[in-house]
C-alpha cells in the first residue's frame, strides 16, 4: 500500500492552522492510516487502497481541515473555461478510449513540489490505474506544444520523437525496446496494430499513453502553466484521477481552467468537480452503527468529513466531493459518519445472541489425535504445505511457485515429516515427532483434500514393529476394528509396510521408510513412519 | 569424609596391601570407573599412593600356536624316532624344513646325538620352554609373573621366530600410604540403588542409605508437547467456543469464485495478480447459475445491492481459476451462501496461502482465524465483541481504528497494547460485509466479521524473531518453549 511522505511544514502551510506533530501523529491514524514512521521533517504514512485522494500532502491537509474542524463541508474549487480543444480520433476506441485533460496556470514549481507530484502521479497509477493498464496520467509545460491538440493512432515504425530522458528520437517501437518506461509498461499496447498518441498543433508529441511523455514538454522549475492529460479504458477512472489531480493544483491556488474534449460523436468539457448527490437514510445509520443520531447530527459529521449535507428528516442530501471514489453505497457514507464521530468514542455494546459453542468434527477427532500422539511421546510439528516431493501422487501444481521448492501442495504427510527429520539430524535420538495436517491430491482427475495424521521415529534401531506397537495402540485407543495386510507402500522398504484396512477399506500404512528415500532427504538413521486418513476414522 | 566407596577402596588394601585398580574392583565389587574415582579423590587426601608399573604381557605368536597343536620339531623328531625313522634321510623327508632346526634343538636339550647317519636317543624330560607354551595356550601371561625358570625359557622361546610376542603396557598398582594405614574404617552396608530384593529381605532396615548430591547434574528430560502454534490455536478455540460460536472448515484449494468474487474483490484487483496469489491449472464449478447472476451484477452495475458496483464486465472463467485460498473469508463466505439469512456465530481457523517468498519476516502459508456474527446486530455490537474476544485472549487494552477491506464497511483495525514493550501493536482486522457481499445470498441481516493471523500473534508470544522457527523448527525449542 502507499505510503506518502508528509512535509510536516507544508502540511501545516496548507492547514492554515497551528496544529502540532504530535497532535497530528495521535489524530491522523483516527481518519483511516497507519503512521509507518516520522522523523523531524517527515511524517510517512500510509493510507488505504480505497482513498486515492489522500495520496498527496494537499489531499491530506483538506481532510484535516474539517476533521479538525478549521473548515467545514465540501470545498469548493474555482474552474474556469479555457478555449483549448483536445480532438480524439475515433481509431484510439480499440486501444485506449479515453481522455481527459486540464490546463493549469499561475503554477508556481520547485524540486520538491515536482517531485510530490511524480510520486502522485505514480500513486494514482497504482490505486486508479492497475500500473497504468486503466489510467494513465501525463504532465507537460503547456508553453512547449500549441493546442488544438489530437488524441490519435500511429504505426508503430510511422513517427520518431525524443521520449522523455533521452536525447535521441526514437519511433514508438523504439521506446518499447529501448526506453526503461517502454519495457516496464509496453505490454499494455504491444499487441495493437497502432499506439495511443497525443500531438500539438504542429505535429510535436506530448504524450505516447500510457509509456512516456515526450521531452518536449519536461515539467521544471520554470514552468508556469501545465497541460495535464488523463488516458485510460475506464471513463469514470480517468475522471476521478483528473479530479484528484486538479484539486491537489487548485488546494496550493494554480488556477484550473477546463478544456473541451472533441470525440466523434460529443463534446465534454474536463474536468468536472460538481459533487454527486446522495441519499443517506438516518435510520439506516443509526442501525448500522447502533446509535441514536438526529438527522441534524448526521449532517454535521459528514461535514467533518468533507461532505456537504442537508438534513431532510429521515435522510440527509449528501454531496460527494469530486475526488472522492470510494463512494459505492450508503454504507460508505455511514463509515464516514462513524469517523467523523471517532472509533474512541463508540461505547461497545454485546449483542445477545444465544448460541452454543460447538467443534467442528474433524477438528475435534484430530485433537483426539494429537492427544494420544503426545501420550506415546511425540513431539508435535507444523510444516508448510507447499514442496516439491509429490511421494508418488498426483499432486495439484502450483502455476506461479515461489521455488522450485514449493511446486506443489503436499500430498503426504510423511514427507514433511522427513524434512522435519533432515533439518534436525544432528540432534540427539531417538527423535519422535507427528504432525496431523490436510494433504491434498488428484484422484480420479477430482482435486482431493484429506486430514491426516502421521508420524515417524527415527534412532539407530528403529523399525517395523516399533511403529507396529504404536499403530495398534493409536488405533485401539481411537476404538477402530482394522485389519493389518501386508503391502508394499510406496517409501517403505518392500516387505517392510502394512496398510490398515477397516471393513475392507484401506486408510493408512505403516513400517520402515527405504533407504532410497533416506538418502534423498540426507538421513542416516533408520526411520519408521505410519500415516492415517482421519477422515475415514470418522 | 571418605565416600562409601573411597572407604571400600581402603578396605580393600589393608587385605591385599598392594593391588592393581582391575584386583580392586574385583576385591570391592565396584566398576572399574568407580575405582579410579575412589582412588583419585584417596591420592588428593593423601591415603594412597599409586605407582605406574610397565611390564610386558606375553602372547603366542603364529609359529608358537602351531608348536602347541602339533608340538616343537624336537619333540616330533623324538616320536619318528622312536616308531623306527631314525635315519637321517627318513628324518628329512618326514620334518621338511623344519629338520634342520629340529636336530639342533635334539642335541642343545641333551635329547639325541648323532652317530653314523643315525640319531640316537639319549633321553627326554620336559623341559621349561615347553611347559611355558603350555601356559600360554590357556592364557596371556605377564612377565613380571614369570618364575626364574620361566623368564629363562622365554629368552629361549624368543629366540625361535614368531613363537611368543610381546606387548609393554603400564598398570598402576595402588599401596595405602602411612597414613592410610593409620585411618580407620569400618565396612558397612551401605544401600546405593534400592532393589526389591532389599526390600523384600528387610535389609534396609540395617543397612544406611548411600547419600546422594542433589546437586549432581542430569540432563533434563522433556515431556512431548502439542506444537506452539497450536497451543495458540487451542487457545483461541477455547476462547470462541466459551463464547459461543460453533467451529466450521472450509477447502483449502478454492475457487476464485468463493475466495474473491463473493467477497465483492473486482477481478483485476491487485490482490488476484499472479504476484499475490498462488494460482493451480484447475477450474473449479460455480454455483447455481441465480447466485453467479446475482454476483456478477454487484460487480457490474452493484444494482442488486444499491451500489454502483465496479463497472465493468465480470467474466464467468476468472471466477472458476483455482487458487489456494488467500484468506479464511473464503469459509466464512461459503457458510453463509449455505445457510442464508439466519442468526449464527461461526469461527474457523486454518491455513492460507500469499505468494511470499521465505525469509525471517514472511512465509508463503500461515494461519488465520476469524469468527462471524450474523444478526440484528451493529457496529458497536462489532466493538463489543472484539473488546470481549480479545480480553479472553488476554489483551485488556486494545484499541480500534478505521481501516480498509474490500468486502467490510464499516472496517477497524485492532490495536493491542503490549506492557512488556510498551507499545501499540497491530493485532487484526474487522468490520461488517459490504451489502454487495450479503445481498447475492440474500442476507439482509448484518454480518460482523473480524480476523488475525495467527504466526505474528505466536512470535510475540514465544519471543521468536524468525518467522521460520515455527514451521522449520528445532526439535530443542520444541521440546524447551515453555508452555505458559
Amino acid at each position: 500500500m502507499p505510503v506518502i511522505k508528509v512535509n510536516y511544514r507544508d502540511l501545516k502551510s496548507l492547514l492554515g492552522a497551528d496544529i502540532s506533530r504530535e497532535e497530528i501523529i495521535e489524530r491522523l491514524p483516527m481518519l483511516g492510516c497507519d503512521i509507518e514512521g516520522y522523523d523531524e521533517e517527515n511524517i510517512y504514512v500510509e493510507f488505504f487502497p480505497n482513498r486515492p485522494d489522500l495520496y498527496s500532502v494537499e489531499g491530506i491537509a483538506r481532510a484535516l481541515r474539517t476533521f479538525f474542524g478549521i473548515e467545514k463541508g465540501l470545498k469548493n474549487y474555482e474552474l474556469k473555461d479555457s478555449d483549448i480543444v483536445l480532438k480524439v480520433d475515433k481509431k484510439v476506441k480499440k486501444v485506449r478510449p479515453y481522455i481527459v485533460g486540464a490546463y493549469v496556470k499561475n503554477v508556481e514549481l520547485n524540486d520538491y513540489l515536482i517531485e510530490a507530484y511524480m510520486e502522485l502521479q505514480e500513486k494514482l497509477h497504482w490505486a486508479l490505474g492497475r500500473d497504468r493498464k486503466k489510467v494513465a496520467i501525463g504532465l507537460h509545460d503547456f508553453s512547449k506544444v500549441d493546442p488544438p491538440f489530437l488524441y490519435t493512432t500511429v504505426e508503430p515504425s510511422a513517427i520518431k520523437f525524443v521520449p522523455l530522458g533521452m536525447s535521441e528520437e526514437l519511433t514508438p517501437k523504439e521506446i518499447l525496446e529501448k526506453h526503461e518506461k517502454g519495457r516496464e509498461y509496453g505490454h499494455i499496447i504491444k499487441d495493437f496494430e497502432e499506439y495511443p498518441i497525443i500531438f500539438d498543433k504542429n505535429g510535436n508529441v506530448l504524450s505516447m499513453p500510457p509509456i512516456i511523455n515526450g521531452e518536449l514538454t519536461r515539467v521544471t522549475e520554470n514552468t508556469k502553466e501545465l497541460f495535464i492529460d488523463i488516458t485510460g479504458t475506464d471513463f469514470i477512472l480517468v475522471n476521478q484521477a483528473l479530479n484528484i489531480l486538479a484539486t491537489a493544483f487548485a488546494e496550493r491556488g494554480f488556477e484550473v481552467y477546463t478544456i473541451n474534449i472533441e470525440y466523434e460523436d460529443r463534446k465534454i468539457k474536463t474536468p468536472n468537480f460538481k459533487p454527486d448527490k446522495k441519499i443517506l437514510s438516518v435510520d439506516y445509520t443509526n442501525k448500522m452503527l447502533g446509535l441514536s443520531l438526529t438527522s441534524e447530527e448526521v449532517a454535521e459529521l459528514l461535514k467533518k468529513m468533507g461532505y456537504n449535507a442537508e438534513e431532510k428528516h429521515s435522510y440527509v442530501e449528501v454531496y460527494v466531493p469530486c475526488y472522492r471514489v470510494d463512494i459505492f453505497h450508503e454504507i460508505d457514507l455511514v463509515e464516514d459518519v462513524a469517523i467523523a464521530y471517532g472509533y474512541e468514542n463508540l461505547i461497545p455494546t454485546l449483542p445477545s445472541i444465544n448460541t452454543v459453542g460447538k467443534k467442528e468434527k474433524l477438528e475435534k477427532i484430530s485433537e483426539k489425535i494429537r492427544q494420544l500422539m503426545i501420550g506415546f511421546g511425540f513431539f508435535e510439528v507444523y510444516s508448510l504445505m507447499l514442496t516439491s516431493d509429490s511421494f508418488n501422487k498426483k499432486a495439484v501444481k502450483i502455476r506461479n511457485p515461489i521455488s522450485e521448492e514449493h511446486t506443489i501442495v503436499r500430498t503426504s504427510i510423511i514427507p514433511s515429516l522427513l524434512n522435519f527429520l533432515k533439518i534436525n539430524k544432528h540432534k540427539e535420538m531417538p527423535l519422535k515427532i507427528f504432525e496431523v495436517g490436510d494433504v491434498v491430491y488428484i484422484e480420479d482427475s477430482k482435486i482431493v483434500e484429506r486430514r491426516r495424521a502421521g508420524a515417524c521415529i527415527m534412532h539407530s534401531r528403529a523399525n517395523f514393529n516399533e511403529i507396529k506397537e504404536i499403530v495398534e495402540g493409536f488405533l485401539t485407543s481411537l476404538g477402530i476394528k482394522y485389519e493389518i495386510e501386508e503391502c508394499n507402500a510406496y517409501g517403505f522398504i518392500e516387505g517392510r509396510s502394512a496398510c490398515i484396512l477397516s471393513n475392507g477399506k484401506n486408510f493408512g500404512y505403516f513400517g520402515e521408510i527405504s533407504p532410497d528415500i533416506l538418502e534423498k532427504y540426507e538421513l542416516s538413521y533408520p526411520v519408521a513412519a505410519f500415516e492415517i486418513d482421519i477422515g475415514e476414522i470418522l | 569424609m571418605i565416600s562409601s566407596n573411597e572407604k571400600k577402596v581402603v578396605l580393600a588394601l589393608k587385605k591385599l596391601k598392594r593391588a592393581s585398580i582391575k584386583e580392586l574392583a574385583k576385591e570391592t565389587n565396584l566398576k572399574e570407573d568407580a575405582v579410579n574415582k575412589a582412588v583419585y579423590y584417596l591420592i588428593t587426601k593423601g591415603l594412597v599412593s599409586v605407582e605406574k608399573k610397565v611390564d610386558r604381557i606375553i602372547s603366542l605368536g603364529e609359529e608358537g600356536k602351531r608348536y602347541v597343536k602339533i608340538g616343537l620339531p624336537e619333540n616330533r623328531a623324538l616320536k619318528y624316532i622312536k616308531s623306527g625313522l631314525n635315519t637321517i634321510k627318513e628324518l628329512k623327508e618326514k620334518l621338511g624344513d623344519e629338520f634342520n632346526i629340529a636336530v639342533a634343538w635334539l642335541r642343545k636339550k641333551g635329547f639325541a646325538e648323532i652317530k653314523n647317519g643315525r640319531i640316537e636317543i639319549k633321553g627326554y624330560r620336559e623341559t621349561p620352554d615347553e611347559k611355558l607354551l603350555k601356559m600360554l595356550s590357556e592364557r596371556d601371561l605377564k612377565e613380571s609373573e614369570l618364575t626364574e625358570e620361566l623368564r629363562d625359557a622365554l629368552k629361549m622361546l624368543k629366540k625361535r621366530g614368531d613363537v611368543v610376542r610381546l606387548k609393554e603396557v603400564s598398570e598402576l598398582f595402588v599401596e595405602l600410604t602411612e597414613k592410610g594405614k593409620k585411618i580407620k574404617v569400618e565396612a558397612e552396608e551401605e544401600i546405593g540403588i534400592l532393589t526389591p530384593e532389599i526390600l523384600r529381605s528387610g535389609l534396609w532396615r540395617k543397612a544406611k542409605f548411600r547419600r546422594y548430591d542433589v546437586k549432581a547434574k542430569v540432563k533434563p528430560l522433556y515431556p512431548a508437547k502439542l506444537h506452539p502454534l497450536r497451543r495458540l490455536i487451542e487457545e483461541i478455540r477455547e476462547v470462541f467456543l466459551q463464547m459461543g460460536f460453533e467451529e466450521i472448515r472450509g477447502p483449502l484449494i478454492e475457487s476464485g469464485f468463493w475466495n474473491f468474487d463473493a467477497l465483492f474483490v473486482p477481478q483485476d484487483h491487485p490482490a488476484r495478480e499472479m504476484q499475490d496469489t498462488f494460482y493451480i491449472d484447475a477450474e473449479f464449478d460455480l454455483p447455481e447459475k441465480e447466485i453467479i447472476e446475482r454476483v456478477k451484477n454487484v460487480h457490474e452495475s452493484g444494482e442488486l445491492a444499491n451500489s454502483i458496483g465496479w463497472r465493468y464486465k465480470w467474466k464467468e472463467s476468472v471466477a472458476r481459476q483455482g487458487l489456494l485460498r488467500t484468506h479464511t473469508t473464503a469459509t466464512t463466505i461459503r457458510y453463509l451462501a449455505k445457510i442464508g439469512n439466519r442468526e449464527a456465530k461461526v469461527f474457523s481457523i486454518g491455513r492460507v496461502f500469499r505468494k511470499e517468498k521465505i525469509t525471517f519476516k514472511h512465509l508463503p502459508e500461515f494461519h488465520q482465524c476469524e469468527g462471524i456474527v450474523v444478526g440484528k446486530v451493529t457496529f458497536r455490537d462489532l466493538l463489543g465483541i472484539l473488546k470481549e474476544f480479545y480480553k479472553k485472549m488476554g489483551f485488556e487494552k486494545i484499541r480500534f481504528r478505521p481501516s480498509y477491506f474490500p468486502y467490510t464497511e464499516p472496517s477497524l483495525e485492532v490495536d493491542v497494547y503490549f506492557e512488556e514493550k510498551e507499545t501499540w501493536l497491530e493485532l487484526g482486522g474487522a468490520g461488517i460485509f459490504r451489502p454487495e457481499v450479503t445481498k447475492p445470498f440474500g442476507i439482509d441481516m448484518p454480518v460482523l466479521a473480524w480476523g488475525l493471523g495467527l504466526e505474528r500473534l505466536a512470535m510475540l508470544k514465544y519471543g521468536l524473531n524468525d518467522i521460520r522457527q515455527l514451521y522449520m523448527s528445532d526439535i530443542d525449542w520444541l521440546k524447551k518453549a515453555p508452555l505458559i
